[in-house]
């Protein structure tokens, strides 16, 4: 186990040919299962048997491989609220924002982690967007 | 108070258990498939749907959840209401699309604890720059999917990199996050918007 840290946004699962203002209405994510309603996140660093591996964190930071299914547990450093999520989609780009400080007043730094608006919303307000998390992996 | 599930809590619905008094009738709400829900620690569950009838007066709405089933909501002066900024139930409209948090009642009902109206969180690229607002096109995760630009225009209260003097500098090309309120004409006002380098 270690830690990681940057910001946590929340998305809907799926990808760009799919988007709706509603999460129901998007896809199921690359692992094919990821549901908003659900506990599940995207990571950018994903390998998924029988399909080329994600990779969205090329130059910024260096993060594990997860598989589908890998649970991870997201820290809200604002409020220490917490969420244990599985993975299940590849994202975000965490190239956006390097360099860029990261703690609480200070959450658009590196983005290391999408959550379901479920999950997020456990840890945050969803009006907030994006929060400086620490993710244990 | 006893904790039970979302599942658990829809089944109890779906037997019968409990139902506002309303001159709505409202269907068994559709039970659970997949994985059971968490509940947070503060026993509140998210449920997401179109809003099919609201009543201020009465402090109540009902939403079709996923998959369309119909479930009855409280709402009182503490459920926290937003749609582009936080307001109060007066503001939401039949169709507006909800996401929320709700505790449930051993009655059968569920009390909002939290409310979001018509709010999206995107990831893309600045196309074009119009005055007081922008073209995006969105990013997708895993996948690159077909392209399609979404005008935004600045919410007054708009805050940029978490910095409410800031005015967005964009240009094209230019990577963004944007949150905000979609309106019924298909525009983003962006209330919250982070630009990267």
């Amino acid at each position: 186990m270690a830690y990681y840290y940057g910001s946590a946004s929340w998305f809907c699962c799926g990808h760009a040919g799919s988007w709706s203002s509603r999460c129901a209405d998007t896809g199921h994510g690359s692992c094919g299962n990821c549901e908003s309603y659900l506990d599940h996140a995207a990571w950018p660093k994903l390998k998924r048997p029988g399909y080329p591996d994600c990779n969205k964190s090329d130059n910024c930071l260096s993060l594990p491989w997860k598989y589908c299914g890998d649970t991870l547990v997201v820290y809200n450093r604002c409020n220490g609220q917490q969420v244990t999520v599985e993975v299940h989609d590849c994202g975000p780009n965490t190239n956006n924002y390097c360099n860029w400080p990261c703690g609480c007043g200070y959450p658009n730094c590196p983005a290391i982690i999408d959550l379901t608006p479920n999950a997020f919303s456990k840890i945050a307000n969803l009006d907030v967007g994006r929060i400086p998390v620490r993710v244990t992996a | 108070m006893t904790r039970i599930t979302r599942r658990q809590f829809l089944r109890n619905i779906a037997l019968g258990s409990g139902a506002l008094a309303s001159q709505i009738v409202f269907e068994p709400a559709r039970m659970l498939t997949g994985s059971e829900d968490q509940s947070v620690g503060d026993g509140t569950i998210f449920l997401e749907g179109d809003i099919i009838a609201v009543d201020p007066d009465r402090g109540m709405l009902v939403i079709n959840e996923r998959g369309g089933a119909p479930v009855n909501l409280r709402v009182s002066s503490s459920t926290r209401i937003w749609k582009g900024e936080v307001t109060d139930l007066t503001a939401l409209e039949l169709g507006d699309f909800l996401y929320l948090r709700a505790l449930p009642g051993l009655d059968g009902t569920f009390t909002a604890t939290k409310i979001w109206a018509n709010i999206v969180n995107l990831m893309g690229t600045v196309s074009a720059v119009e005055n007081g607002g922008f073209q995006l096109r969105i990013d997708g995760h895993a996948h690159e999917g077909p392209e399609r630009p979404i005008t935004v225009r600045f919410h007054p209260s708009l805050v940029v990199n978490d910095n409410p003097t800031v005015t967005p500098a964009l240009r094209v090309g230019q990577s963004v996050q944007v949150l905000g309120v979609i309106e019924r004409d298909g525009v983003l006002k962006a209330t919250r918007m982070w630009v990267a380098e």
